[in-house]
């Protein structure tokens, strides 16, 4: 291949380096207002009052918007399909506020700092209620009204045979997480213009979805789909926080209340407090093993907390158990659910969308299996991961060519996995203050929600009279560059150099109807839709090609960006001589469209392995060396594809190490970065990445398979294991902060 | 609407001193204030910024005495000062504090009248003995010890219209002593102290400690001397094994459970440097 599997910079990789590339944030709109937020202070209660009239005085403050001046609008922040019916449980302006940042007013001004300032002179009248801030309270249902029930979901699935040997091995591992943020770079943005003359709303934001912005705006605003146009803005990261529809909805309202453009930008106080968070879990896995390490069974008992909203969360816990599947081979599963909900900031979306939770769960207990069953961790996976030619047993759905094993063997060898070991041993004898400990670990994922629902994608294609591409794809760039990615498919597919082939992101006024980049869904299956209407060009560009020369398509054939024929050597018809004669002549443009309906979903795994040093005095853990292998199928542009393991691999070791949302005892959540210790660049050795690529995938684009979220999943379980093995300790609540390290080292020595 | 001062020499800004009000607020590198103003939505009657005024920039070090103007930005100041034994301390503080970024921008003034309990300069500042120099208004001079700059309650004690114009710290009784800061954050660098340890030996040539002091931070709401730690030290080479004793002079001093074990780490870390 000539474009796919070589490096290239991303798409709009100059704009960012030089600070032109356009976000929401950047835009400005002819009078337009900016808009800032009034979030409950308090976690559950009643607004009784909104005052707005000291904001409304200041000078430039053209409204105060609350429960009590607008309609009640409704809507569900995880609501992405036409067809999901999900309650209309959250309003643009709550009057029951349920968690401190809840969305209580908005106020709307000539600029940003003159709404900010009047935003914090809108006094708000609150009747408190008793509220859950934790598990326990939750589950005892102190904040429920009449008529609700503290579990909102509880359910149990079970897959396989429950196994019948005796002398099974068992071990149960205790695992809770706490709440993550994002932390994307660009905060949470929407730029909403209203037209009243054609009742036309045009929403610019960064975002995964923008049909399913689209929906859901116009249904909450009762107006025809056709008249709600959003477009996809240049994103800066994401990680499932954009998947969820916060500031477009009221946005959307605002801007419809004034009749003029409006813009809302949330800063990363307000971003860490209302948007989202993953959520918090608290589980308890029992994993039976026969003697020589082959798994018989896995049983989870899990309790989920949705947090203020339910959202997105008992869909969450569905895919949970999905998951569990998607590694090692389990003959029998059993998980039971349950679903609780606290006034605390709202559980959803996240890099892996459970992937990394369960392998947290998982590799917990596959550690604590290692060491009961006294085998080497690298041994006791090898025995149980997924092989070639598996079926998942939970969906059904072949795992095809898979390759965790080799990952696991490749690995082994390059992170020296013995020896390191034996060096880490010898280390703790001689050192008091500092133990180290190296650890691996496995986790899968999946490339598209099938079989759980239908999916497929569309792509349209024109090309130019100078003979290049302009395509119609729905992609919602989280900043990794899919941009680029799909202009090297499509290049390569129609062989054309790369910038002939151009591209824009989601715009539903534009772009064929996706149901957005999520699931990792965005290469495996939206880029294999692009794949097969680039066939499908290159075939009409051949028929165009043949009636000029009078002879039929299949004695043509393409040599660099040019028609060629089998019968003359002299013929060499250029692209741009195709293109005008089918329009001059044949009087049609050169069109492709295509549509690719998933019907696979193969088994896509990554296998980390950490060295870290902890500091048995003061708790700090430092990650020493790091190698994240990855079966990705075929790898698109491999320096991003290396970059995106990177990322996660950081992400992975703060979520493990320090990253976590806390309550304080009156509700109010962590936010502000001084206090969420995301880890940086200077805290990490170099990542290595190793790609393993001929564990090819039957239907993604040249045999892709997914690589955003997978890559993830696996981190923070190898970081928390060599925790776990420096300390010869069972750790089990994340992230193992220098305090938590710190007094379980009082508490049971080390 | 307020008013903006921006002096360019210090008889404009004893001029411009004399203008302020309680209601007024100094900029100095502003990487506190600038953030102070947004989320508070603060509306000062007069903004005097500190920035035009090359005298207040100035760094002179000499035999006698390190003289270092306020608005000296943490990189300046370890510039300055890494590698000179006595004031090694304060190359330390002022290098470890927030990201590069900060460091060019943030000076040692605003560290030490911001007054924050977690902040690093100034239990360097106290173990070095440094004198304030205090500028009011209409330019009157007025010079106190550091350790009379915070009020107790994360507030300075200067009145309407002072400022701190510049730091100086007397060599010659530190003749023959080094010094070392070391800090212990959440991360190891872009990290808030959550214990910064500053001391200073004098130790004979076989390295025995004639004499020791140690002054912690971030522990309460302003740098205290640790004795204790100090009388551990004297008359012994300062062995990383110490560190464990050392650890132990925190009990009492801290209701942070977490910060009480992990002094003996900070204690280790600093005995280190004297290695």
């Amino acid at each position: 291949m000539r474009l796919v599997g070589v490096s290239h910079p991303i798409q709009d990789a100059r704009g960012k380096a030089t600070g032109r590339a356009r976000y929401a944030a950047d835009m400005s709109l002819p009078h337009m207002t900016h808009v800032a937020m009034v979030f409950s202070t308090i976690p559950h209660g009643y607004v009784t009052a909104v005052d707005g009239s000291e904001a409304l005085a200041v000078e430039g403050v053209y409204g105060v918007f609350h429960c009590f001046n607008t309609p009640e609008y409704c809507f569900n922040r995880y609501r992405s399909q036409y067809s999901q019916t999900l309650p209309l449980e959250e309003p643009v302006f709550a009057k029951r506020v349920r968690f401190v940042g809840d969305r209580v007013a908005a106020v709307a001004a000539r600029d940003m700092e003159t709404a900010r300032r009047a935003a914090a002179l809108v006094k708000v009248t609150y009747e408190e209620l008793p509220c859950a801030l934790t598990f326990e309270e939750a589950l005892e249902g102190v904040n429920c009204l009449e008529g609700e029930e503290a579990v909102k979901d509880e359910f149990t699935v079970e897959v396989g045979e429950p196994p019948r040997a005796d002398g099974l091995v068992e071990v149960t591992a205790c695992t809770e997480l706490g709440r993550l943020h994002h932390a994307a770079m660009e905060p949470h943005v929407c730029v909403a213009d209203y037209d009243s003359d054609l009742d036309e709303l045009t929403l610019y934001s960064p975002n995964q979805s923008v049909h399913g912005v689209r929906t859901v705006v116009a249904d909450m605003l009762e107006m025809p789909y056709n008249r709600v146009r959003v477009v996809k803005t240049t994103m800066g990261g994401s990680f499932g926080s954009k998947q969820e529809w916060t500031v477009e909805p009221v946005a959307a309202a605002v801007a419809r209340r004034l009749r003029r453009p409006v813009k809302l930008v949330y800063d990363r106080a307000e971003v860490m407090r209302s948007i989202v968070c993953r959520g918090p879990m608290r589980a308890e896995m029992t994993m039976r093993f026969h003697k020589d390490g082959l798994l018989a069974s896995v049983e989870l008992e899990l309790l989920s907390d949705a947090g203020a909203y339910i959202a997105n969360s008992a869909d969450y816990a569905r895919t949970l158990v999905g998951k569990m599947f998607r590694c090692y081979r389990i003959p029998y599963g059993r998980a039971h659910i349950r679903l609780v909900s606290s006034n605390t900031p709202v559980s959803g979306s996240f890099r892996g969308w459970s992937s990394p939770e369960v392998a947290l769960m998982l590799e917990h207990g596959m550690e604590k299996a290692a060491r009961a069953l006294d085998m080497d961790p690298v041994q006791l996976r090898l025995k149980n991961v997924l092989l070639p030619g598996d079926t998942d047993p939970k969906s059904g759905v072949p795992i095809e060519e898979i390759r965790t094993r080799e990952c696991l063997l490749r690995g082994a060898e390059r992170f020296r996995w013995a020896e390191r070991r034996r060096e880490d041993a010898a280390f703790n004898a001689s050192n008091d203050r500092f133990r180290r400990g190296t650890a691996v670990a496995c986790a899968g994922h999946g490339n598209t929600y099938y079989p759980r629902y239908n999916d497929f994608a569309s792509a349209e294609m024109r090309m130019c009279e100078d003979g290049s591409v302009q395509v119609e794809v729905s992609i919602h760039d989280h900043g990794c560059g899919t941009g680029a990615a799909f202009q090297m498919i499509v290049a390569e597919a129609l062989e054309l150099p790369l910038d002939k082939v151009r591209l824009k992101e989601a715009d539903t006024a534009h772009t064929p109807f996706d149901f957005g980049c999520y699931a990792s869904r965005g290469i495996f299956v939206v880029g294999r839709a692009a794949q097969l209407c680039a066939r499908s060009l290159r075939e009409e560009i051949l028929k165009a090609a043949a009636h000029k020369l009078e002879t039929t398509p299949d004695r043509l054939y393409f040599e660099g960006p040019a028609v060629r024929s089998e019968d003359d050597p002299a013929v060499s018809l250029s692209y741009q001589e195709v293109a005008w004669y089918s329009l001059g002549t044949l009087c049609r443009e050169l069109t492709a469209q295509a549509k690719h309906t998933v019907d696979s979903n193969p088994g896509v795994t990554g296998t980390h392995f950490a060295q870290v040093e902890v500091d048995t005095w003061t708790g700090l853990t430092r990650v020493l060396d790091y190698l994240a292998v990855h079966d990705v199928g075929q790898s698109i542009n491999p320096e991003m594809c290396a970059a995106q393991i990177q990322g996660a691999a950081q992400m992975g070791c703060g979520a493990a190490l320090r990253e976590e949302i806390e309550i304080s005892p009156k509700g109010q959540g962590t936010c502000s970065l001084s206090k969420y210790h995301l880890m940086n660049a200077a805290d990490l050795p170099l990542i290595q990445v190793e790609l393993i690529q001929d564990g090819r995938s039957q239907d993604g684009p040249y045999g892709a398979k997914s690589v955003g979220e997978v890559s993830f999943a696996p981190a923070a379980p190898a970081a928390a294991a060599a925790v776990n093995q420096a300390l010869g300790s069972d750790l089990g609540r994340i992230p193992m902060t220098p305090d938590r390290i710190l007094e379980y080292i009082a508490k049971e020595g080390c | 609407m307020s008013t903006c001062y921006n002096p360019k020499t210090m008889d404009e800004l004893g001029q411009a001193l004399s203008q302020l009000t309680g209601r007024s607020l100094i900029l100095a590198g502003g990487t506190d204030l600038v953030l102070r103003l947004r989320s508070k939505h603060l509306e000062p009657d007069a903004l005097l910024s500190l920035s035009g005024v090359p005298d207040l920039q100035e760094i002179e070090i000499t035999p006698e005495r390190a003289s270092i103007g306020a608005m000296s930005t943490m990189a300046r100041v370890n510039q300055a000062l890494d590698g000179l034994p006595d004031l090694q301390a304060l190359a330390d503080a002022a290098g470890g504090v927030g990201s590069p970024q900060i460091r060019n921008k943030g000076t040692i003034g605003g560290n030490a009248a911001n007054a924050s309990a977690a902040a690093d300069l100034p239990p360097v500042l106290w173990l070095l003995n440094a004198q304030a120099e205090i500028m009011g208004p209409g330019g009157a001079r007025r010079t106190i010890p550091v350790q009379e700059l915070p009020d107790g309650h994360q507030g300075n004690t200067l009145a309407v219209g002072e400022v701190v114009v510049r730091f100086v710290i007397d060599r010659p009784p530190l003749k023959g002593w080094r010094s070392a800061f070391v800090k212990l954050g959440h991360r190891s660098q872009v990290t808030i102290s959550r214990i910064g340890l500053a001391a200073a030996l004098l130790q004979e040539e076989d390295g025995t400690v004639r004499d020791a002091r140690i002054v912690a931070g971030a522990i309460k709401p302003v740098p205290f001397p640790l004795p204790a730690a100090e009388d551990i030290l004297r008359g012994k080479r300062p062995d990383p094994a110490l560190a464990v004793e050392l650890g132990e002079t925190f009990k009492g001093n801290t209701r942070r459970v977490y910060k009480e074990n992990a002094a003996k780490g900070v204690f280790q870390d600093i005995l280190l440097r004297f290695q």
